[in-house]
């Protein structure tokens, strides 16, 4: 949330003191950002941790060490994590950007924690009724209906035309190769009823075929 | 003598086994075949060890007359083309004797197979003379139609019959192509030169590297000549779909480098850009017909056709880069279609299907296979081109290197590392 004294507050005033240069159209959008995840840090930590327990949340001891000193850890580096920059690579002192960037840093990360704080926890509020802030919510919560587009355009249009190859591959190229093997045993049995059983047909057609055969190579040869 | 021996060491097993006396188990004969192919993987090794990567051109060449009369000679080399694919051949023939098991019908005719099958491609690839090549080339028919047909699934007869036709009508189309050079040239040297070329026009040099497209377009394989190999990935057990994908596959993309771009450049040069149309089409094709199958194995089949078409495109640029690109992909797309396989047959072997619709919720860490489902994302995302991973670089060289100039490939480069991504997106 870019808060004195944690790690985030260098990073974000760094970043805002550039945006301000570049575009502060994003600058504000950058701050905004901020201040919402301020507000959504806060209402869920409220929502989780306090206020009465429920039923689910009655009985809930807390973890064993095992499962604590990970995250205990973390949570320590992440403190520190100025100090360990500090030796690895000094962080900029507070004088790198203005004292207007570090307000506005520090000032959107503070007022959405006052937002956070004093956002009614109503059940009733989190899945409103009223059609118009429900369609808002629907939107929000399911990240303007995304994934279904995605289904229905891009993935669709992907199915289609797999479906249609597979069609195709089987119907007409696979069709076809069946279908010259089935043309030959037809062929194959038709021929069959001509056998006369006479060496002399057998030579005369073997001899045909040689001569067109080589005749066709013939042809072939001068035309090219 | 080192390449003959490539040669030598699997055909003298095959005839080893075939005529073992008596009536040797199935476990002594796979373990025998497994030496076999751990000798020739030592062999191979020691041919890459002797190899000079700074010197260009053929090494460790043997060259011997055999007959004359009809051009043939037994000419041997290797050079940075044939060496990789020859370590693979090794390496994953070995993996599929290793993986092996429970062959009780004719055990000595499927190992004897094997080994015929890997000294023969190794054969293919070292040929230096036209007609040594297709030799070779042929040689690897009959054993695979056998592993086929008999070791094979329920329709066994149908996929290894249609895969001996397309195979049997390419291998005529290249005999008839390198047959037909000897008649236009009036020479009968198949030496692996392109200076035989330079004698013919360049409408001659069209037809017969067409023929030759053709040829070798069956077995990389090209749509629209690819429909044997789903029906044969599907109906082959999955040793033999290892060695079909990983290495024979790689005898039709070897001789499209070798034989249409190395003996005809000036043809290829003219056809490049329709190639470059058609590899994009194979690709695009392969992956969109994969994503619509049901059957896993049948899914990698197609994949494996969008993949070599990658091949085909790369070597329409022709550029050093992209020749690289080529070889690479030829190699990691051996390597870990192979891998996919396996791990295909291993779902198979423990759920009895391989439908994607039925099979849900194998990841579990209790009573699914975590490991084979960890090593399936692997083999995925290796084969989606994922970055750091051995089909990204490949896939890469192949589709952003400075093309021709001529505006078709700028069109083709850039659809098809999308249809990788759709492709294995669907697993």
């Amino acid at each position: 949330m870019g808060l004195l004294p944690l790690g985030g507050f260098w990073c974000y005033g760094l970043m805002l003191n550039n945006l301000l240069d570049g575009s502060p159209f994003l600058a504000v959008v950058f701050l905004l950002t901020n201040l919402l995840t301020a507000v959504n840090a806060v209402r869920v930590f409220r929502a989780v941790f306090l206020g009465p327990p429920m039923p689910k949340t009655r009985r809930v001891p807390e973890v064993i060490w095992l499962m604590a000193l990970p995250m205990v850890s973390l949570a320590v580096i992440v403190l520190l994590l100025p100090l360990m920059l500090q030796r690895i690579d000094p962080v900029p002192g507070i004088a790198a950007f203005p004292p207007g960037v570090a307000a506005a840093v520090v000032g959107s990360g503070l007022v959405g924690v006052l937002i956070g704080c004093l956002l009614p926890q109503d059940r009733f509020r989190s899945r409103s009724r009223r059609p118009a802030l429900r369609v808002v919510q629907d939107l929000l919560a399911y990240d303007f209906y995304t994934p279904a587009i995605y289904r229905a355009t891009i993935v669709r249009l992907v199915a289609g035309l797999a479906q249609a190859t597979r069609w195709f591959d089987i119907t007409v190229v696979k069709g076809l190769a069946d279908g010259v093997g089935r043309l030959s045993m037809a062929t194959a049995e038709g021929l069959r009823l001509s056998v006369s059983g006479q060496l002399q047909t057998y030579v005369l057609t073997v001899v045909v075929a040689i001569v067109l055969l080589f005749s066709t190579l013939q042809w072939i040869r001068v035309g090219i | 003598m080192l390449l003959s021996s490539l040669l030598l060491v699997p055909f003298l097993g095959t005839l080893v086994l075939l005529l073992w006396p008596g009536s040797p188990s199935p476990q002594r004969l796979r373990l025998t075949c497994i030496a076999i192919l751990a000798v020739q993987l030592l062999l191979s090794l020691a041919v890459l060890a002797g190899f000079d990567v700074h010197r260009s051109g053929l090494q460790m060449v043997e060259l011997h007359s055999w007959l004359p009369g009809i051009g043939l000679d037994y000419s041997l080399g290797v050079d940075g083309l044939s060496l990789p694919l020859v370590l693979v051949n090794a390496a994953l023939t070995l993996v599929s004797a290793v993986i092996t098991r429970d062959i009780d019908r004719r055990p000595r005719l499927y190992f004897a197979m094997l080994l015929l099958i890997s000294g023969a491609v190794n054969g293919a690839f070292l040929a230096q003379n036209l007609l040594l090549f297709l030799l070779f080339y042929e040689l690897e028919l009959i054993p695979l139609w056998l592993l086929i047909s008999v070791w094979g699934g329920a329709n066994r007869a149908y996929a290894a019959t249609k895969f001996l036709i397309f195979t049997a009508l390419s291998g005529m189309l290249i005999l008839g192509a390198f047959l037909w050079l000897a008649l236009l040239t009036g020479s009968i040297d198949f030496s692996l030169t392109p200076v035989l070329s330079e004698r013919l026009s360049i409408g001659g040099q069209l037809v017969l590297l067409s023929a030759l497209l053709i040829g070798f377009g069956i077995k990389i394989p090209l749509v629209p000549l690819h429909n044997w190999l789903p029906d044969a990935h599907t109906q082959a057990s999955t040793p033999v779909s290892v060695l079909l994908a990983g290495v024979l596959l790689k005898l039709g993309t070897y001789g499209l480098l070798r034989f249409c771009l190395g003996l005809f450049p000036e043809a290829w040069a003219v056809l490049a850009p329709f190639l470059a149309i058609w590899a994009a089409i194979s690709v695009l094709y392969g992956s969109l017909a994969a994503i619509a199958q049901r059957d896993m194995k049948r899914m990698v089949a197609y994949s494996s056709v969008g993949h070599m078409g990658y091949v085909l495109l790369a070597a329409a640029a022709a550029t050093p880069v992209s020749l690289l690109g080529a070889e690479f992909q030829m190699v990691s797309h051996g390597l870990i279609s192979a891998l996919l396989f396996l791990l295909v047959g291993i779902v198979y072997r423990k759920t009895g299907t391989r439908d994607l619709e039925v099979l849900r919720g194998l990841l579990n860490p209790e009573k699914g296979l975590p490991l084979t489902g960890s090593l399936m994302i692997v083999g995925v995302m290796a084969s989606a081109g994922l970055p750091a991973w051995p089909d990204s670089s490949p896939s890469f060289w192949c589709s952003a290197v400075p093309s021709p100039p001529s505006r078709w490939p700028h069109c083709s480069r850039w659809w098809a590392p999308v249809s990788r991504r759709c492709t294995s997106s669907c697993w």
